[in-house]
């Protein structure tokens, strides 16, 4: 009775709190654009209660005084400042002025990543970082920055692939405006699909996850892309080494309706179309082959209302290698001949969602969406083939095709709610229906041949593959970013997760945790713990992606990928000049798959569960980080130091004879240093230097007589070798001048400035054999590192209108 | 070939000719040689040891044979001594199926005494019954001893009789039914012989190579029992031999008729582990597989000290009978 008595109490007090809380919500966006700010803060300077908008833009703050000081800031923009009395609930949408912030106001300042937010692990990269850093080529490349950041290690020379905190290339989940993009490389991974003229913004979590993320082990990239301008048409114009780009954004209707648009394609192959040509002019072939990759990205949004908007977005990007050729019409062989050949090899992703926000109150902001993401790989070769000589006729026709690929159909709904000052509130759910694709091989061939009067044909159309798989993945969550005092804020939440696929059920609860103890108001301590599970894999046998690498999902007998990852570091705030970090981390990662021992999958992928071994890993390290973000002056300095083993000793999986050895990608020390300064208006530059230990390799260290005579090799651990280590310095600068109609930009960045062989894999190359070629003498092996890029400038020239 | 495989290494193909190599130092502990053991005996046969040391992999010199070792074996509680002769320690032991073996090895080695041992158990020889062959296809049962993990090493040769024709000026004729042929010769071959075989099980660890007709041909199969123990294991194999007037059409020879022969060892788990891992590294590309360790089961050493029991069957004759 008196339990019962107590809790009425209490419900009837929580409802008081709740009701004698005002709300003020709305909307902040870029007064010129009308682009909404993601991450703006927006605080009451009097009570010091302050919330960030969120990826729509969209805030609300729920406050118990009447009399408030507002002021809504972002950096790069001038604040806001607003002093009211509440008489209600108040909608107020700011549209902040682009200009310069000069120092940070650090009560404000709870942006992720910020020392005052609730979430650690976590790193925002301002556009103009990402597009100021030189990387390969002169091409802007948002994956290639992230790499620069401690604990986010790149594969080999050169390649997108992040290896974050111990975890493999497919162990990141990549979402473009809320949606998983499967294969975010072109050209090897040399590029990513992200074409930085697209993005908004972008967020990398390492750790402490927040519950509404989940499927990856060991990272999220949030990558959010641009809404357009809702007054004016813009755009820009953009070539450069080897890709041409081109974005433009504006009105349909005005302050209603908008539209972005962008694209990019490499021309390499057109260039040289004409040196082909002129090849075949003299050859007895006429022959075109080339490369190139593409990316489109558009974008329509629609206001309803202050309080619903409508989002259609749509991603498509390719990579294609295509060859053709055909013998010319006259004599070969000593008969009429006649032969084409045909091949299209193409892979890529294409993306589609449709997003609806609603404010159902000035507390509860929803958003539903719709999605459809595929990644498909596809190579088709025809072949014609005639033959005529007198009585003599053979005809050949073929055509064979392979492909592969994943997709999804995706709905969900989020809702954030600000319940009280004090809590932030989000929950959610969604489903995706999975179209797993394993390769499907096609093969059709009609011969024909009459060989003075004997026939001959043969007819074949085959297709040899696996069905497809379907699966079925559920997600709910909810969390709370709870300030339970001015020096206590704890973001805790949980995803409830489920996996169906081939009649087998796979359950997961992820409890995530993150926490905050502000010691003064420029210093934080802070503690997370996060559980991920994963549900797909990514087979590769490379070190580069390429195109034949295949997302498989778990089935009933290869179990989920989990991770369980505890950190705690400390953040500094030294007030307009720069934040310090330091954080370290623990992960524990269990099922993780391997290849056996001479396993590849460069052939097919049919019983590629008999392929694999399921282990454990382990991964350690401390990150530090010195950032700064505003003035003429800003960068970074990052340098990890991290530990990564693994260990296969499931009976009948073992690798290595069951011990521990180290990961791929364990790599002791890792250090980033991005410099940039902003001369003036007319002229910034930037300066990037880069070291790491080397990766691991295999080495066979021993070589010995088998019973046959013949020589074997005699490994006797995996991943026994430190490759040397890699190191680089890219530069760049950037002319900017205001044209007539708009501002040129004339980009000169050098890649490898002092021209380093970075190893991108070693090998032993074989000494002479002088006699006997088993046991006999030899000329010394060698130890040989094959290096990819060498120093290289590139030029590019942009035009903004 | 697939096309995956085909454009994949087209792919790797321009990435690594728009490379540039250069040799460099090695920047580990350069490993002193190790003392290496390689014996597989068989039942009815006079144990022998090959003692060797292994070298450092970038090293150009000779694997140098150890002649001056104390190598003991003991079976059934006796003790024998190897007695070097000829490269290797030759004992006055020959194992029968079913006997225990241990290894003993004392030696000094790089002035520091060193003692290698190793152990296996000698394996039976496989029960193979024959029971047809039609053409080029060849059934047979693989009998496999129930209660134990029993390892097999499966490969097939052939005894091809050919005739090579001659003129009168000694020049080859590739028609036999020419006019000109004046002489013939018989030549006879022994020759290992690719081999289609649709079992999955005992294909699992096999690198398939595919033949003009699509198929997957198998040089060598090795598999163990554990998903038929003590069954009657029948297996269809096909095998043309050298006796194909088609695969001959352009030589010289004209094969008359191929004796088909089985070649089944049993193997000790130890020979086994070896052999399994030996073909994989051996089928292995340097860019393209995992790398293998070849498993050693010598302690202090590396190498095999393996047992195994060979069974030879002949199938049948492929070509004139």
């Amino acid at each position: 009775m008196v339990v019962k008595r107590t809790f009425v109490i209490l419900l009837f007090l929580l409802q008081f709190c709740c009701l004698s809380a005002q709300t003020v919500s709305g909307v902040v966006t870029d007064r010129q654009s009308g682009e909404t700010l993601i991450g703006a803060t927006v605080v009451d300077k009097r009570s010091g209660k302050g919330v960030l908008s969120n990826s729509y833009g969209f805030y609300s703050l729920p406050l118990k005084a009447d009399s408030v000081s507002l002021r809504v800031s972002y950096v790069g923009y001038t604040p806001y400042e607003l002093d009211t009395v509440l008489a209600g609930d108040m909608e107020l949408n700011v549209a902040l002025r682009s200009g310069v912030e000069l120092k940070e106001v650090t009560v404000s300042a709870e942006r992720v990543g910020s020392h005052r937010s609730s979430q650690m692990s976590a790193v925002e990269m301002p556009l103009e970082h990402i597009k100021a850093v030189p990387v390969l080529f002169g091409e802007t490349d948002v994956l290639k920055a992230l790499q620069l950041l401690p604990g986010v290690q790149s594969g080999t020379e050169g390649t997108s692939g992040m290896y974050v905190r111990g975890g493999g290339p497919d162990e990141n989940l990549f979402l473009l405006d809320g949606i998983p993009l499967y294969n975010v490389n072109h050209l090897g991974g040399f590029f990513s699909a992200f074409n930085a003229d697209a993005v908004k913004k972008v967020t990398l979590y390492k750790g402490s996850f927040p519950a509404h993320f989940s499927g990856r082990l060991s990272s999220v990239v949030d990558v959010a892309t641009n809404n357009g301008n809702d007054k004016e048409y813009h755009g820009s114009a953009s070539l450069g080494l080897i890709a041409a780009k081109l974005a433009v954004e504006g009105p349909i209707v005005k302050e209603k309706t908008t539209f972005s648009l962008s694209g990019r394609r490499t021309y390499a192959d057109l260039l040289i179309q004409p040196m082909m040509a002129l090849v075949s002019a003299t050859s007895e072939l006429s022959t075109t082959a080339g490369y190139y990759f593409y990316d489109a990205n558009a974008k329509i949004t629609h206001k309803f209302s202050d309080r619903s908007r409508l989002y259609g977005s749509f991603y498509m990007g390719d990579d294609v290698i295509y060859m053709k050729f055909k013998t010319k019409e006259g004599i070969m062989y000593g008969a009429n001949y006649k032969e084409y050949m045909k091949l299209r090899y193409g892979w890529g992703n294409i993306v589609g969602s449709v997003r609806w926000n609603y404010v159902i109150n000035p507390k509860i902001f929803m958003n539903a969406t719709v999605a459809y993401t595929q990644y498909r790989n596809k190579i088709k070769l025809t072949m014609d083939e005639d033959f005529a000589d007198g009585a003599n006729i053979s005809k050949y026709e073929g055509e064979m095709s392979y492909k592969s690929g994943i997709r999804d159909i995706t709905a969900k709904v989020d809702f954030d709610y600000a319940p009280s000052v004090n809590h932030n509130i989000k929950f959610g759910a969604n489903y995706m229906h999975h179209i797993f694709r394993p390769e499907v091989s096609g093969t059709k061939q009609s011969f024909y041949e009459n060989d003075e009067g004997v026939e001959t044909t043969f007819d074949l159309d085959t297709i040899i593959g696996q069905s497809v798989v379907h699966a079925e993945e559920l997600n709910a969550y909810i969390e709370d970013d709870w300030s339970i005092s001015e020096a206590v804020k704890v973001n805790g939440g949980v995803n409830l997760s489920g996996f169906y696929v081939q009649k087998k059920f796979y359950p997961s609860i992820q409890p995530r945790l993150s926490a905050r103890f502000l010691v003064t108001p420029d210093l934080s301590f802070k503690v997370g713990y996060a559980w991920m599970t994963q549900y797909m894999h990514l087979l590769s046998n490379s070190s580069i992606s390429l195109p034949t690498d295949l997302w498989v999902p778990v089935t009933a007998r290869i179990a989920p990928m989990q991770a369980h990852q505890v950190a705690a570091g400390a953040m500094y705030s030294w007030s307009g000049i720069a934040d310090f970090s330091v954080e370290g981390y623990y992960k524990y990662m269990n099922n993780l798959m391997e290849y056996r021992d001479g396993a590849s999958f460069w052939g097919n992928s049919v019983g590629w569960e008999d392929k694999v071994c399921m282990g454990e890993g382990w991964s350690y390290g401390v990150e530090l980080l010195v950032q700064r973000t505003i003035g003429k002056f800003t960068g970074w300095v990052g340098y990890t130091w991290s530990h990564s083993d693994r260990r296969f000793k499931r009976e009948g999986q073992m690798i290595n004879n069951g011990k521990v050895f180290p990961a791929k990608y364990d790599r002791r020390h890792d250090i980033s240093i991005v410099l940039m300064y902003k001369f003036n208006k007319k002229i910034d530059c930037s300066l990037t230097w880069v070291y790491s230990t080397g990766n691991m390799a295999t080495l066979g260290l021993q070589e010995y007589e088998g019973e046959d005579g013949s020589r074997v090799t005699y490994v006797e651990s995996r991943n026994n070798y430190r490759m040397p280590s890699y190191h680089r310095m890219d530069a760049s600068v950037n002319f900017h001048r205001k044209l007539k109609h708009g501002e040129r930009t004339i980009n000169l960045s050098v890649y490898n400035l002092y021209n380093r062989k970075n190893p991108f894999l070693i090998y032993k190359k074989e000494g002479t054999i002088s006699t006997n070629s088993t046991t006999g003498e030899m000329y010394p092996s060698s130890l040989v590192k094959v290096s990819i890029f060498p120093i290289i400038p590139s030029f590019s020239y942009t035009f903004k209108f | 070939m697939s096309i995956k495989l085909q454009i994949s290494s087209v792919i790797i193909f321009c990435l690594l000719a728009a490379s540039c190599e250069k040799a460099i130092d090695f920047r580990g502990e350069e490993q002193s040689p190790r003392v290496v053991v390689v014996s597989e005996p068989e039942p009815d046969t006079n144990l022998a040891v090959r003692l060797t040391y292994s070298r450092f992999f970038l090293s150009g010199s000779r694997f140098s044979v150890i002649g001056n070792a104390d190598v003991k074996v003991v079976a059934g509680g006796v003790t024998y001594t190897g007695v070097f002769d000829d490269s290797v320690y030759v004992f006055p032991y020959s194992p029968a199926e079913g006997d225990s073996i241990s290894l003993t090895v004392r030696m000094q080695n790089g002035g520091e005494d060193t003692v290698v041992t190793a152990a296996t158990r000698m394996p039976h020889r496989p029960s193979v019954t024959v029971r047809e062959a039609v053409g080029d296809n060849f059934r047979f049962v693989l009998n496999d001893r129930p209660g134990e993990r029993n390892y097999y090493r499966m490969q097939v040769q052939s005894i091809d009789t050919t005739v090579i024709c001659y003129d009168s000026e000694g020049n080859y004729v590739y028609d036999s039914d020419d006019p000109s042929v004046v002489s013939r010769d018989t030549v006879v071959d022994t020759t290992s012989q690719f081999f289609t075989c649709s079992d999955a099980v005992i294909t699992s660890d096999a690198t398939a190579v595919l033949n003009f007709e699509g198929q997957e041909n198998y040089y060598v199969l090795i598999f163990n029992d554990e998903m038929f123990d003590g069954q009657n294991r029948e297996i269809t194999i096909k095998c043309e031999g050298n006796a194909t007037m088609e695969y001959y059409k352009s030589s010289v020879r004209k094969s008359v008729s191929s004796r088909i022969f089985l070649y089944i060892e049993a193997l000790s788990k130890e020979a086994y582990m070896y052999e399994l891992s030996r073909y994989k590294q051996q089928e292995g590309d340097i860019f393209m597989t995992e790398p293998v360790q070849v498993q050693s089961n010598i302690d202090g050493g590396i190498g095999v000290f393996g047992g195994k029991a060979t069974s030879v069957v002949e199938l049948g004759t492929v070509g004139d009978r």
